[in-house]
């Protein structure tokens, strides 16, 4: 117990104390996945980021509440075979500093089954297009797993552990980022259709000329499959 | 009395296992227990297994009916074992590699594979093992199979036919007759993809 805690104020320590940029705040997310038929399903995600710690202003962090961003999101995903899915989708940001920005996107995610769990490797392509800047062209990559709790399977009612880390390396105007997002947290496992899942989303960038942003996020995600609208392909 | 509240509860197994298409459907539930929830019966029978690594004890039902399993690795292998709710032992299933199957076997297993779908995926090959209570109590403590046994295939694959990809869990004999064919509900994934 001990040595968690040393861990933990090591951790917040560091993160607090250092001259990089530091804000942590809410990250509610909620997807609703609705199946068309057997091979097609459309997913809709809302997503806002809302900062409540941030040491911009001091140099030390102290608690300025802002909503900083709402995306929301549309895909249309396709099951390539039952472990294979590609999709393809919009975003709309509504951002409170800049003008609101468009987004396409392009996955391509598989699984890979092994023993007592799963994981979801996931390639992403992304362009932002922005009034006041030049496009932003991104290339992803993120390993997911859901982790059962109890049993060797995740059970209607159980519990998981969720982990996850994603590479970002970004381009624009001729100049190149790269982010990292490492996400811990647990889920609920309601049945097949309803998921809660309670996390920490760490962000570090830019790698490139030494990481000087972390954000840590608590995100509350909630995920809701419909039934399918269909029965015929 | 108890055989009567049963009769109702396994009628809407039934109509819930099956869809319109008559196709049945994988449904268990599987929990971590301890050690002093499994009947004393089959603590006996596992105590005298000659197996060092640790045994983990679950307990499984389909909605109708109860089982307990422990797990453990034995001789480079991940085996499960089942016990009914007296603590007799119903089956031994061990995970194996499809190259580590028979090539009879395997032959046969690829032609009900070819024959069924389109397209086909292997994803758990097991090896399920039945028979006298004596053969099976004793499995553990020789390394040599008692011929006594009954030997049945338990294949997981993903498996597209009518252009559309689903997860199937079949039960196949030694002799290459489809047992049981089940449609397994795999977990949804949209929190890992999106």
């Amino acid at each position: 117990m001990r040595i968690r805690l040393f861990f933990i104020l090591f951790f917040v320590s560091n993160l607090t104390m250092s001259q990089d940029r530091f804000l942590s705040g809410i990250f509610p997310e909620f997807g609703l996945n609705a199946p068309i038929n057997d091979r097609w399903s459309y997913l809709f995600k809302l997503e806002s980021q809302n900062r409540i710690i941030d040491n911009a202003a001091m140099d030390y962090p102290s608690l300025r509440y802002k909503h900083l961003l709402t995306d929301l999101q549309s895909f249309m995903s396709v099951n390539i075979t039952y472990s294979l899915k590609g999709a393809f989708g919009y975003q709309y940001r509504i951002d409170s500093d800049r003008t609101d920005s468009h987004r396409s996107i392009q996955q391509i995610a598989w699984v890979s089954n092994f023993r007592t769990f799963r994981i979801v490797s996931r390639v992403r392509t992304d362009q932002t297009f922005l009034n006041d800047a030049s496009p932003e062209y991104r290339f992803r990559y993120r390993a997911a797993s859901d982790i059962p709790l109890q049993g060797m399977k995740i059970d209607d009612g159980e519990q998981y552990l969720l982990l996850s880390n994603e590479f970002i390396l970004g381009i624009q105007s001729n100049e190149y980022s790269l982010e990292n997002r490492f996400v811990a947290g647990v889920g609920h496992f309601f049945n097949n259709k309803e998921k809660l899942e309670f996390s920490l989303d760490y962000r570090t960038d830019p790698y490139f000329s030494g990481i000087d942003r972390h954000r840590l996020w608590l995100k509350i995600s909630f995920y809701w499959k419909l039934g399918k609208f269909f029965s015929i392909n | 009395m108890k055989t009567l509240w049963n009769v109702p509860i396994f009628i809407m197994l039934l109509l819930v296992s099956f869809d319109g298409s008559g196709q049945e459907f994988k449904n268990e539930k599987e929990v971590g227990i301890s050690k002093k929830n499994v009947p004393d019966e089959a603590l006996e029978i596992t105590n005298e297994f000659d197996v060092k690594r640790k045994q983990k004890w679950y307990r499984q039902t389909n909605f109708v009916t109860t089982s307990y399993e422990v797990k453990f690795k034995w001789n480079s292998h991940f085996y499960s074992v089942e016990f009914d709710t007296t603590g007799q032992i119903l089956d031994i299933e061990q995970l194996v590699k499809w190259k580590e199957i028979e090539q009879k076997h395997r032959k046969q297993l690829k032609k009900i594979f070819e024959n069924r779908f389109d397209k086909y995926k292997l994803i758990k090959c097991q090896i399920q093992y039945t028979g006298e209570k004596k053969s099976l109590n004793t499995y553990f403590k020789s390394s040599e199979l008692d011929e006594q046994l009954t030997i049945r295939f338990e294949i997981e694959i993903e498996g597209k036919s009518d252009k559309s990809w689903k997860k199937y869990e079949f039960l196949v004999t030694s002799e290459g007759e489809v047992e049981r064919e089940r449609i397994i509900i795999g977990r949804s994934t949209e929190n890992l993809n999106y």
